[in-house]
């Protein structure tokens, strides 16, 4: 995505960014002082083509994360303006999606932790390694040819994940999405949400295996699996 | 590696953290295990699933330009 852009602005950018710590620093934080926006209609000119290419990207996380998109938009909005202030601290050559993450999580945690709209009730059920998987192969519920696990998949519809998602709770919710709909690694997810790399991984175990339950329950509640639904 | 063994290292394997010497080594157990082949399929399939229905929404076209007008007032 960087190749595609023009050199100048780049050069523009890079001259900015001298602190080494400063791409992921106060300027993605929210908190300190707002540094001055980048000077130059260059510079706002490639501002604006990354907000073309990220821009839904970005929507759909807020999207996740808020379930509501109004407040979906907000954010976006809140993040865009923070990452357009501190934009100068932005390094060229690393992840402008992961920046702009980082930025997102930071402003929705923020918000939240104030805002404290929905209890985090951390569910701690046992729910089995492969629960989706181990619920098609007990197999009663569905046809009798065929693979089962396939017939589940099948059946599930791309508005049941998205409601089962947004039904986890907020800390397996947002490293869900950070992992398996936006694909940054570990490390990366462990940077966005300030926490160490084991904790990422036990947030996705955990995660997955929720939504994996929860997938069970939306789809046997719609009727598209015969299931206890439990 | 035993099916226990390949299992507990399948999430990282599909979130592309393994090293590559374990990822060999998974990768020989699934061409050899007909059982773990098949839940490690399922769970890419539904990997690929949850990613492909959470990246359909657009941004309203409202935001994009109220970003736009934002930015150079700022």
């Amino acid at each position: 995505m960087e190749e595609a852009v023009a050199p100048e602005p780049t050069e523009v950018v890079r001259a900015g960014a001298a602190d080494p710590g400063a791409a992921l620093g106060s300027g993605a934080s929210g908190s300190g002082p707002v540094p001055a926006p980048p000077a130059g209609p260059e510079v706002r000119v490639r501002f604006e083509q990354l907000i073309a290419e990220e821009l839904n990207g970005l929507y759909r996380s807020a999207l996740r994360l808020t379930r509501n998109p109004t407040a979906a938009e907000d954010l976006v909005q809140e993040v865009m303006l923070k990452a357009w202030r501190s934009f100068h601290t932005f390094q060229e050559g690393t992840s402008i999606r992961a920046w702009l993450h980082r930025i997102l999580m930071n402003a929705f945690f923020d918000s939240y932790r104030k805002q404290a709209r929905e209890p985090e009730v951390l569910d701690q059920q046992d729910v089995g390694e492969f629960y989706l998987y181990d619920k098609a192969q007990e197999g009663e519920s569905l046809g009798e040819a065929g693979n089962p696990e396939v017939e589940v998949l099948d059946r599930i519809m791309d508005a049941d994940v998205r409601h089962s998602l947004d039904a986890l709770p907020v800390q397996y919710r947002a490293a869900v999405l950070l992992s398996d709909v936006q694909g940054f690694t570990y490390k990366e997810i462990a940077q966005m949400l300030g926490v160490p790399v084991g904790t990422v991984m036990s947030r996705l175990f955990r995660g997955r295996h929720l939504l994996q339950r929860q997938l069970w329950e939306s789809a046997t509640k719609r009727h598209l699996l015969k299931g206890d639904g439990r | 590696m035993n099916c226990e063994e390949s299992m507990e290292m399948l999430w990282q394997f599909l979130d592309k953290e393994l090293d590559g010497g374990a990822t060999g080594e998974l990768q020989r157990h699934l061409e050899e295990c007909r059982h773990c082949f098949s839940k490690a399929e399922f769970e890419q399939r539904l990997r690929a699933m949850v990613r492909r229905s959470c990246s359909c929404e657009q941004a309203p076209p409202e935001l994009r330009e109220r970003l736009s007008k934002l930015i150079r007032l700022f």
